[in-house]
């Protein structure tokens, strides 16, 4: 007695079949692989100048000897392209750490020769002030915590981070702004400078798929492959004895061949 | 022939449901931007003031 319900071939290309289909219609749907996209943004470009808080006093020039912060920084910002909407939230980073390469004396190498430039003599801006790191995160339409600027006290050579917590409400485009700020206080007077460091531009879409919810999809999922391994239970036991068949007669022609040799 | 409708429905049921999974639980892509930051960037705001050199009309 024969066994012609179960056919390998048959079962095989039906999943085939149906998991192209299926792949093909999700294309646009389905989040690309998560790559981390890491992109050098070019200082001139973020940074904007908001006019200062300092009180104006006539007859001063700009100095070379203004105290600034004696220390190379990098800030670094990560965000999602992408999130579903409705159901999850994801975290944005923003941090200001201390650029370990940072060289302060400006230094260039020529042939071998290394030419120093003239060191200047900038006064330390952490001995004079208290200098805050203050950040915010504004984007229309989506709930972000914690909301509106926050703040964290900048000390020489330590790094600060900011999180926001955001979630979009509904399907979209949202586009928002990245500030970062540095705030300065004068120690002896308690005058207060604020000037802007970057205001980066992001860009978060928040999907669906096709029409479903997260939360429906995931649950479908769930119960889809609950129901479909118990459904296609008793087809196990056939694709099991069909791949020891294969197993059994590849070992056959291989031992024959030994033979033959 | 019930066991080939059956087997023809656990694929289907099975493929649906791991596109679902897939979509689902894939992580979300991310974008790192870094940006160095010169001293001179982060120097005190320089006091600016306003000067109107008049003239007197003439």
């Amino acid at each position: 007695m024969t066994r012609t319900l179960f056919s390998p071939r048959l079962f095989f290309l039906h999943l085939a079949l149906w998991t192209v289909v299926l792949y093909g219609c999700s294309a646009t749907a389905i989040t690309e692989a998560p790559s981390s996209e890491v992109t050098e943004v070019p200082t001139s470009v973020a940074v904007t100048e908001e006019p200062p808080l300092t009180t104006a006093t006539p007859g001063q020039t700009d100095s070379p000897t203004r105290p600034a912060i004696p220390e190379t920084r990098r800030l670094t910002l990560e965000y999602p392209l992408r999130i579903r909407a409705g159901a999850e939230s994801e975290i944005v980073r923003l941090t200001l750490e201390v650029d370990k390469f940072g060289n302060l004396t400006p230094t260039a190498e020529i042939e071998g020769n290394v030419v120093e430039g003239e060191v200047i003599e900038i006064p330390n801006l952490y001995e004079t002030h208290d200098v805050m790191a203050e950040a915010r995160f504004d984007i229309a339409g989506m709930d972000v915590q914690p909301p509106g600027a926050t703040f964290q006290p900048l000390i020489q050579g330590a790094p600060v981070t900011f999180y926001w917590s955001i979630r979009p409400p509904e399907v979209g485009r949202y586009r928002g702004t990245i500030w970062l700020h540095l705030v300065f206080i004068e120690r002896s007077t308690g005058e207060k400078s604020r000037m802007a460091v970057s205001a980066q531009i992001v860009e978060i879409e928040a999907v669906d798929f096709f029409g479903f919810s997260t939360n429906f999809v995931r649950t479908s999922g769930v119960i889809g492959s609950v129901l479909g391994v118990i459904v296609g239970f008793p087809f196990f036991d056939d694709i099991v004895r069909y791949f020891l068949n294969r197993f059994k007669k590849k070992s056959k022609r291989t031992g024959k061949s030994s033979r033959k040799i | 022939m019930t066991r080939k409708i059956r087997l023809v429905l656990a694929v289907i049921l099975l493929v649906i449901s791991i596109v679902f999974l897939v979509w689902g639980f894939f992580p979300n892509p991310r974008e790192t931007r870094i940006q160095n930051i010169s001293p001179e960037e982060m120097r005190l705001p320089t006091p600016s003031s306003l000067h109107l050199d008049l003239e007197p009309a003439a």
